[in-house]
């Protein structure tokens, strides 16, 4: 199956054109960027084709595209994939609010083609096995739980803050939702003055409750991870944790100058565009949906709305 | 698609008939166990046919595969057969009891289209692959330094034959022996073995054991095996050169944890650490071997291979014994 990249703005977009090159299931027609040097650029450097236009990429024979473009650029990105005819799966968030995430949702279903939200972190294999043993019931019902997710700003360049937060919350707030087995029902977000720090507490409509912490956008040079995500529940029964990093070697070498974590887990971006590539061909739903991308993107909106006043918000 | 025997129906032999499940190419046929009523249930479970003696086994000319799991001092033997009999071979590490009878199986292994291979998983680990390759882009410049460890406590409901030194080799044979094919994979070959440890005391299901290996290559490396840690398995990788350090812990990088429970295996406040990859290490070295068997290349690990960390092994023993270093 060939897929398409279109727009290279979020650094994860070279972890998407590694995942197609090494999943058996799909192969990387090129990519398209709406900065068509940017596009040459990175297309020289990867060795990949390059389309001169966002036109040309979806008027060739690419069945699905990989939507990695700015925050602004993602809903329309999207709207073209579909008029094209293609499937998408399109990085997080997916567009500048819920309203217009409805309406990609809403073309995409009108068509019949996947619409895949870049949730990478539930084809974890850690995080899907810890969900797999919650669901077994071996630590009770989740009565509490705390999500810390640590990662450097995805884009380059300045965005809108509420853009930028909802960047960071959507995937903590995914899980959370993924794992939770019942909707969020408060949000409540302090967000520290322009380093993009959140702490942002949810409530479920069970009375389970807990934090998911978003920050630290750009981690300082002397530390050894790039990324970290981290997930731990209090059940009824007994505690669980999962550190969606955790398999590592650390490396302390000259040429790098600082300790460095260096995975050798499962690589879940290769089996979030492996899950998407089997959703198309198997017609079923992908990993998380367009709807899980939205119901993320409500929880980040509401977050940012509560640090503005200061106030939980319902949802 | 090539059929496979299982020979030996403990828990190797249950790791390797739930490894061929995943692999297109292979189907475990059968199973020997000279308990025949373990064979009949691990038969009925595995949906394979129960072979009554191990010559019955290698008459079947279905199958092309036979792969051994049998305690370690049956090794020698089942391979011998195999061999004779024309199949490739997969045995489980250690290779034989005794280097004496690793020569033998040597020299009876025939050079041309059938594979033989060992079971030296530890090269098939997602985190030793990718320290070997971390090694092999030069992160640490040159290396001079290794460092591993392989600890555990034996389980006391585990089969009498391991526990009993003498048929099991204790943890050098059985444990450590792991370490050695990898550092020998990593650097090469050994010049000289010195170590201390308990194997002489023959107690029953302990040992414990420190060797010093100093590398043709002017590296030295220093393994322990343990099976008197209580504090669960754990292994270690520390490899330190020119220009860096590689340190690997998998108390450390065990991501997922659970605390208490329900079931009854994990008690009030017994941890159970669980580190989660799609592809078992396991499936993937009968993965490696079946495609080298159906391709006709080499295996990537090869009886010379295994001969060679079984050398180590040895030395290692001979030096806990007369309390000397051991020239390779």
């Amino acid at each position: 199956m060939k897929i398409g990249i279109l727009g290279f703005a979020h650094r994860h977009a070279r972890f998407y054109a590694a995942a197609v090159q090494a999943s058996a299931q799909a192969s990387l027609s090129g990519i398209a960027d709406t900065d068509a040097s940017r596009g040459r650029r990175v297309a020289e450097e990867l060795s990949i084709p390059h389309f001169e236009s966002v036109d040309d990429l979806l008027c060739s024979e690419a069945e699905a595209v990989i939507v990695c473009g700015e925050n602004s650029d993602r809903e329309r990105l999207c709207l073209d994939a579909v008029e094209a005819g293609k499937h998408a799966l399109c990085v997080m968030p997916m567009a500048s609010s819920p309203e217009k995430a409805e309406d990609t949702i809403k073309a995409f279903r009108e068509k019949k083609l996947v619409l895949a939200a870049a949730l990478p972190f539930r084809c974890s294999s850690p995080i899907a096995r810890a969900r797999e043993i919650l669901n077994s019931g071996k630590i009770g019902d989740i009565v509490a739980f705390k999500l810390v997710h640590r990662a450097v700003r995805p884009l380059e360049g300045t965005e809108e803050s509420h853009v930028q937060l909802a960047e960071h919350i959507v995937h903590g707030a995914d899980l959370v939702r993924w794992f939770g087995g019942s909707a969020v029902k408060e949000v409540f977000a302090e967000v520290g003055k322009g380093h993009g720090c959140a702490i942002v507490t949810l409530t479920l409509e069970d009375g389970a409750f807990g934090t998911v912490d978003a920050s630290w956008v750009d981690p300082p040079r002397s530390y050894p991870a790039s990324s970290e995500l981290t997930f731990e529940i209090t059940g009824t029964e007994g505690f669980l944790s999962v550190d969606a990093f955790g398999q590592k070697v650390v490396s302390y070498s000259e040429r790098v100058g600082r300790g460095q974590d260096v995975c050798w887990g499962d690589d879940m971006y290769l089996a979030l565009v492996s899950d998407f590539a089997d959703a198309i061909s198997g017609d079923r739903p992908p990993a998380a949906t367009g709807e899980d991308g939205l119901e993320a993107l409500r929880i980040a909106f509401a977050a940012y709305r509560s640090a503005e006043n200061n106030q939980p918000v319902g949802l | 698609m090539i059929k496979v025997g299982i020979v030996g129906a403990g828990t190797m032999g249950l790791f390797h008939a739930n490894g061929y499940k995943g692999i297109p190419e292979a189907e475990a046929k059968g199973i020997f166990d000279v308990d025949q009523a373990r064979a009949q249930k691990f038969a009925e479970q595995h949906d394979l046919r129960a072979y009554s003696s191990l010559d019955e086994m290698l008459k079947d000319e279905e199958i092309g595969i036979v792969d051994i799991c049998t305690p370690t001092p049956n090794h020698k033997e089942a391979f011998l057969r195999a061999i004779e009999a024309g199949k490739h071979v997969f045995c489980e590490k250690p290779m034989a009891r005794t280097l004496e009878e690793a020569q033998e199986i040597l020299e009876a292994c025939v050079k041309g289209s059938k594979k033989y291979s060992v079971g030296h998983v530890l090269r098939f680990f997602q985190e030793y692959e990718k320290i070997r390759s971390l090694l092999d882009a030069g992160e640490v410049g040159t290396p001079y330094l290794a460092r591993a460890c392989r600890c555990c406590h034996l389980p006391p409901e585990g089969p009498a034959w391991f526990a009993d030194l003498d048929s099991s080799g204790g943890v050098i044979l059985d444990l450590i022996i792991h370490d050695f094919d990898f550092l020998l994979w990593c650097f090469g070959e050994v010049e000289r073995v010195f170590a201390k440890g308990l194997y002489e005391k023959k107690l029953p299901g302990k040992d414990y054991v420190l060797v010093t290996l100093a590398f043709k290559n002017g590296m030295v490396a220093h393994v322990e095996g343990s099976w008197v840690y209580p504090g669960g398995f754990y292994m270690t990788v520390e490899i330190v050169g020119s220009d860096g350090l590689l340190r690997y812990d998998s108390r450390e990088a065990t991501p997922l944890r659970v605390l208490g429970g329900k079931q009854e295996e994990a008690g009030e406040g017994v941890e159970v650490p669980e580190s989660p990859v799609k592809d078992s290490p396991y499936a993937k070295e009968l993965r490696s071997f079946v495609s080298s068997c159906i391709n006709n290349t080499e295996p990537e690990v090869s009886v010379e291979h295994a001969f060679e960390s079984l050398r180590i092994a040895d030395a290692a023993y001979r030096s806990v014994i007369s309390g000397k270093p051991v020239e390779l």
